[in-house]
């Protein structure tokens, strides 16, 4: 079997920066090992906005130029958006119990606000999921995957403004600028390799579809 | 922009005609939010929470089911018959369809909410008096987003294998800023909060009321083509 | 040399025993992304047998 550069140099990427924040990164005082899941939540984040950015984008072009390619970009870029908010809605309970004492924080406006996330992309596949003509449902998708992405400010405002109307107990979690050395890079490499796993996820999803739809022609062009 | 407005009116009129003649969907919503008053009280021990605390969570929470009631008949009404095929093949421009659909339904919801919030100031024996101007405007803003999103997902949905069911699904994400802002507004108003602590609230609506008016109106004729 | 992570901290009585909740967060993120990876594969091959 061959071997494809993207899928290897991703899992290398992301297995070496997984020894290293595990074994060669220092612990933090206060918290201990739990503070070690930072750097796959954070990067986890910052992919699952990534790729809701890309969707959005890829809709909206598609609106414009109507290339399936766009389309089958979307589908993929949303459905491994999904997986990263996943792992960001799991590892960040993870870290808020230990620290905060309750695995569910709604004063975290990231964390709450990754929820809304997780429903209007969720929503976006079933939606997709729910429509038989492929033209119909690239444009149904492409009109969601635009309204999400200009939903998600106005949700992560008023989540905000609840939190600050409603103060709770805030204590702190560790934010980047006062990372110690080894700790940002170790941050820095984690961004980079689940970047390059988003990448390879994508890719092999949109061969994937390819593939689907390809075969779908045929059997359209048989019957 | 008068012929879109005038365009559009007219389209609010035929429903809104439709819907005066059989008045099925504009009871079934006004007794579904009676319901949702009367059943939401028992919900909660009324010695741990008093009314006043419960009141505007209630409010909103019926407002938004009692609106994807009538949203969903905003364009299941036209799918029987093709009778949107003849709409589209009219010489009417597609923004005015949407916004004809959208001002009927803002009718609808503005109606239900006429009966739903003095219905909930007598269940809950709040005074809404002194509050009420800044009520109606909330009442109004949120009113608005409601309808501009859901009458283009109402749109999309019809066409769906799912249709009723999607529908909820695809709105309720976009409601929760919504239901968010109005509900903290209202509880700061019932709380006797002067009217300036509810403003950042009400600018948040009325941002989301002008990015998705334009915006679901610009994306409407995406979902109409051929 | 010592690799820069041994310098980590070791015997602080102080440090709290968060680890359970590590060992959880890791095993449970990387398994997601595995069996991602794993379900894509599956789709293609079955889109392949057609």
């Amino acid at each position: 079997m061959k071997i494809s550069w993207l899928p290897t140099l991703a899992g290398a990427a992301v297995i070496g920066t997984v020894i290293r924040a595990v074994f060669f990164t220092p612990l933090e005082a206060r918290q201990g090992a739990a503070q070690k899941i930072f750097y796959i939540h954070v990067p986890a984040a910052w992919v699952a906005f990534l790729a809701f950015f890309l969707v959005a984008i890829a809709s909206g072009v598609y609106l414009w130029l109507r290339d399936p390619r766009l389309d089958r970009f979307a589908e993929s870029s949303a459905e491994v958006g999904v997986v990263f908010t996943t792992v960001v809605l799991i590892t960040g309970p993870l870290w808020a119990k230990p620290i905060w004492g309750t695995f569910w924080a709604w004063w975290d406006v990231r964390l709450v606000s990754t929820l809304f996330l997780w429903f209007i992309y969720v929503s976006y596949i079933v939606l997709r999921g729910a429509i038989e003509s492929p033209e119909l449902r690239a444009r149904y998708s492409a009109v969601l995957g635009i309204l999400g992405a200009l939903l998600i400010p106005f949700i992560h405002l008023s989540v905000y403004l609840f939190a600050t109307m409603h103060p709770m107990p805030i204590v702190g979690k560790p934010s980047a600028p006062s990372l110690p050395i080894e700790m940002l890079i170790t941050l820095m490499l984690s961004l980079v390799s689940f970047t390059l796993l988003y990448f390879a996820f994508v890719r092999a999803r949109y061969n994937y579809a390819a593939e689907r739809d390809a075969a779908a022609a045929r059997t359209d062009h048989d019957a | 922009m008068a012929d879109i407005l005038s365009a559009a009116w007219l389209i609010a009129r035929k429903d809104l005609s439709i819907e005066f003649r059989t008045r099925s969907a504009f009871f079934s919503a006004v007794i579904f939010a009676l319901l949702g008053l009367v059943i939401f009280y028992y919900a909660w021990d009324p010695t741990a929470v008093t009314a006043t605390d419960l009141a505007p969570g209630v409010l909103w929470v019926i407002f938004t089911f009692s609106g994807l009631l009538g949203l969903h008949r905003s364009f299941g009404v036209e799918a029987a018959d093709h009778a949107l095929d003849g709409l589209l093949a009219s010489p009417t421009s597609r923004e005015a369809i949407f916004l004809g659909k959208a001002i009927a339904n803002l009718i609808f919801v503005g109606a239900v909410q006429a009966i739903a919030i003095p219905a909930l100031a007598l269940f809950y024996n709040l005074r809404l008096g002194d509050v009420a101007g800044p009520l109606i405007a909330i009442a109004i803003l949120a009113a608005i987003g409601l309808v501009a999103v859901g009458t283009l997902f109402s749109a999309m949905a019809v066409n769906t294998r799912l249709a009723e069911l999607l529908l909820p699904m695809l709105a309720l994400p976009f409601f929760v800023p919504i239901v968010i802002a109005a509900a903290q507004a209202t509880a700061k108003l019932l709380g006797g909060r002067p009217v300036i602590e509810v403003g950042a609230w009400l600018k948040l609506l009325l941002a989301f009321d002008i990015v998705f008016v334009a915006a679901c109106t610009l994306a409407y004729p995406f979902t109409v083509e051929d | 040399m010592l690799p820069r992570g041994m310098r980590q901290p070791r015997g602080l009585t102080t440090m709290p025993e968060t680890s359970a909740y590590f060992h959880a967060a890791y095993t449970i993120a990387l398994g997601i992304y595995a069996a991602y990876a794993l379900s894509i594969y599956l789709r293609r091959k079955r889109v392949q047998a057609k």
